[in-house]
């Protein structure tokens, strides 16, 4: 399995930075979604969450 | 559904529409999934998707003209899909068969629906978008990236084109398209239907809007990578295939995340479920969301997918999603809104339980066989005789082994659509007894400015939401990021694709035969991938490289084999073999299922296009020299002379030609457009059998 990975990617120039972007792309996605939504405020979210009945 | 259950009693009666050729099962395979997909799941959208964004905004839509353009367009479409794909002018690409002019009207009506949302969102009169309409905005943007890239086509006419993609990249192009088409135009849309119709018909908010947050983003971040587990096996770049399979198993978290939150806002009013039809349709839609949801993850691990692919059990899987989660929320939305559009309650209550229990049954009924039939299929696929031979050799045996299977799953769907006529009738009786429907008003005061006080150290998500055109340009880059890490690799890098160098473009009757493929859908049923596993290599012949499809514009790769897979066909059976089984399959092979296709013995082949079509190829990349093109027709006529020749060596068939000469319209057989067919037939496979020395070939 590795060595089609390899064979493929070593093809590109600099490809060393790729796996290591890609890595903290990911997970500093998840970091900042979960940072994000632990940040609201109970009231917000409660407000929030009512939009669909205040009609 | 009609045409899908025609279709479920075409496995069981395959000349049930003999001899007509719009009515054969490579024609209206399609038609049933984009009847399913386009019409009844598109509009099903649409309609929820209108009602609610009203009313979570408080303002009424953008503009009346864009949403009649968005309906009448729409519809439309549907009637050219209706017309077009049983005429057999398809481009093969799954859920994407529609020829390219109609591929244009879909971007504009998507543009229409996608300006009048926005337009609707910038005049709200509410400060905060709730977690539905983020819903809303991925499906617009990413459904319109997707179409656009993989509709790219050239056009040889108006009704014909090629990809402009060959082979292993028009494989994962189409399959990024493909799976992403289920996440943003049957997943993402209905979840927001989900986050808004399910609270209002349970009469409480959402279970946990924070984690609805979460869904969304992770969702769409992690959807748009898991498309190459549709290409497990196949001759797509390994390090693709692992990318596909690891974000398949990722997405169980925010899919499970949704159904918990979807279910979990149904605490505290289990009661009324019991007596609330549209209660229980939504418990069964989201729950079918949650099967589907672990069981596509599972069939993308490499393991499971080497017996779930090309089976039945795929069929029984995309039924899950599309009759459980699609089907059933639909029920439910049109249970809850008819009535209350109408100002009435609902004609029965009782009809409504009665056609979720039948409709519940119906998808038991549908499912369970296929999954029975999906691992018989793959066990006798692949089980060996002690002495190393097949023990099921002939595929026939493996077919024949599962019609029990076939005749319960069309019992299945004749129940499921019993139920929807059921309601078909309910809803109707409903209206029949309401007051007619009339505008709302939205009368909500327009917004006043925030003041800047106001938003110091506000949170950064409360201010996103109350920017849409911020949170569209947001969710778009996070869709991207997924489809450019895999596609822009496979797209570059040419080590990706090794060139073989025995393998040559088709010669212009084999591309006319291509095409003949191509229009009567064979790839529904027929695989041309042979995976390396032992039991596939002995069974057709040397496993595929990606080097072999270099000139396949579109690839024929097929997702399903009803029938054995064709890519070693050439030189297996003898030309008039081949006549006689397309003219009668169950003459040839007693017991297949196929359909007969008789028309393409009588058909004059047209060859008014080929030269164009070989000139589109060069444009593509295809090495066609001019001097080939300028021979175009005469090499056509020679090969189809050669073919001809030893058909008319059959004597049986000789004498029944010779019968026919006399006909006023009588045409040559070599003009025949079965000629074309069985000269690419017989071209299948044979470029790479050349190239492998003996050695190697015993090798695999």
């Amino acid at each position: 399995m590795l060595q089609h990975v390899k064979e493929h990617m070593a093809t590109i120039n600099g490809i060393g930075a790729y796996p290591i972007f890609t890595l903290l792309l990911f997970t500093g996605f998840f970091a900042g979604l979960i940072w994000w939504i632990l940040r609201f405020k109970k009231a917000t979210i409660q407000q929030l969450k009512n939009i669909p009945f205040d009609e | 559904m009609l045409v899908g259950l025609l279709l479920a009693f075409l496995f069981l009666f395959p000349n049930l529409t003999y001899g007509v050729e719009w009515l054969s099962f490579g024609r209206l395979r399609p038609l049933h999934t984009n009847a399913v997909i386009f019409a009844f799941i598109g509009n099903a959208l649409f309609g929820g998707i209108y009602y609610s964004l009203q009313r979570l905004l408080k303002t009424r839509m953008y503009s009346d003209v864009l949403s009649k353009i968005n309906f009448w367009g729409w519809q439309l479409i549907i009637v050219t899909a209706a017309i077009t794909l049983p005429l057999g002018l398809t481009s093969s690409k799954e859920y994407a068969e529609l020829e390219w002019p109609i591929d244009i009207a879909i971007a504009l009506v998507w543009v229409a629906f996608g300006v009048n949302m926005i337009g609707t969102i910038l005049r709200r009169r509410v400060r905060s978008l709730y977690v539905a309409i983020w819903f809303y905005i991925a499906t617009f943007i990413t459904v319109a990236v997707l179409h656009i890239f993989n509709s790219l086509v050239l056009p040889v006419s108006w009704f014909k084109s090629y990809s402009v993609y060959a082979g292993v990249q028009d494989a994962l192009v189409q399959w990024w398209y493909g799976h992403n088409a289920v996440a943003f135009f049957l997943t993402t849309p209905f979840l927001g239907l989900m986050y808004y119709f399910v609270p209002k018909a349970a009469e409480r908010p959402i279970y946990s809007y924070r984690l609805s947050i979460v869904h969304f983003w992770s969702l769409i971040f992690i959807y748009i990578w898991a498309g190459p587990h549709h290409l497990l096996y196949s001759a797509l770049p390994g390090w693709a295939q692992s990318l596909g399979v690891a974000f398949s198993i990722m997405l169980i978290a925010p899919s499970w995340g949704g159904m918990i939150n979807g279910l979990l806002t149904l605490r505290g009013v289990w009661d009324k479920v019991v007596f609330s039809p549209v209660l229980k349709f939504m418990v069964v839609a989201i729950t079918g969301y949650g099967m589907a949801t672990l069981e596509g993850p599972l069939m993308s691990l490499k393991n499971i997918n080497a017996i779930a692919h090309f089976s039945d059990w795929v069929i029984g899987h995309v039924h899950i999603g599309g009759l459980a989660w699609n089907g059933f929320l639909t029920f439910a939305m049109l249970y809850w809104l008819v009535p209350k559009l109408v100002k009435s309650n609902i004609y029965s209550t009782k009809l409504a339980n009665a056609h979720f229990w039948i409709g519940t049954l119906g998808i038991v009924l549908y499912a369970i066989p296929m999954y029975v039939s999906g691992f018989t299929q793959a066990a006798m696929w692949k089980q060996f005789n002690p002495d190393g031979t097949l023990v099921y050799g002939n595929f026939l045996e493996t077919v024949t082994q599962i019609i029990p299977m076939y005749w319960m799953r069309a019992i299945g769907g004749t129940l499921y659509l019993v139920g929807a006529l059921l309601m078909g009738y309910n809803l109707y009786k409903t209206i029949r007894k309401g007051t007619p429907v009339s505008d709302e008003e939205a009368n909500a005061l327009p917004l006043i400015k925030i003041s800047k006080k106001r938003v110091i150290g506000e949170k950064y998500h409360p201010w996103l939401e109350r920017r849409p055109i911020r949170l569209t340009i947001l969710a778009t880059l996070v869709v991207l990021i997924g489809g450019i890490v895999q596609i822009i690799p496979t797209l570059m890098v040419k080590s990706n694709i090794p060139t073989i160098s025995s393998v040559s473009p088709y010669t212009p009757l084999e591309l006319e035969g291509r095409d003949i493929y191509i229009r009567e859908g064979c790839v529904s049923c027929h695989s041309q991938m042979i995976r390396p596993f032992r039991s596939e290599v002995v069974r057709y012949g040397p496993y595929s490289r990606a080097g072999e499809f270099v000139y396949d514009h579109p690839f024929l790769w097929g997702s399903k084999r009803t029938g054995p897979d064709l890519l070693r066909l050439g030189g297996k059976y003898a030309d008039s073999w081949h006549l006689n089984h397309m003219y009668d399959p169950q003459s040839t092979s007693p017991g297949s299922i196929m359909p007969a296709y008789p028309w393409l013995l009588h058909n004059e082949l047209n060859t008014a296009m080929t030269l164009k079509k070989m000139e589109v190829m060069v444009e593509l990349g295809v090495p066609y020299s001019s001097e080939e093109i300028d021979n175009g027709l005469t090499s056509l006529d020679k090969q189809a002379e050669e073919i001809e020749k030893r058909l008319l060596e059959d004597p049986q068939y000789a004498a029944a030609y010779n019968a026919e000469t006399r006909d006023a319209n009588f045409v040559p057989l070599k003009n025949r457009e079965i000629v074309a067919l069985i000269a690419y037939m017989q071209r299948l496979g044979v470029d790479l059998s050349n190239a492998l020395d003996p050695e190697q070939k015993t090798k695999n």
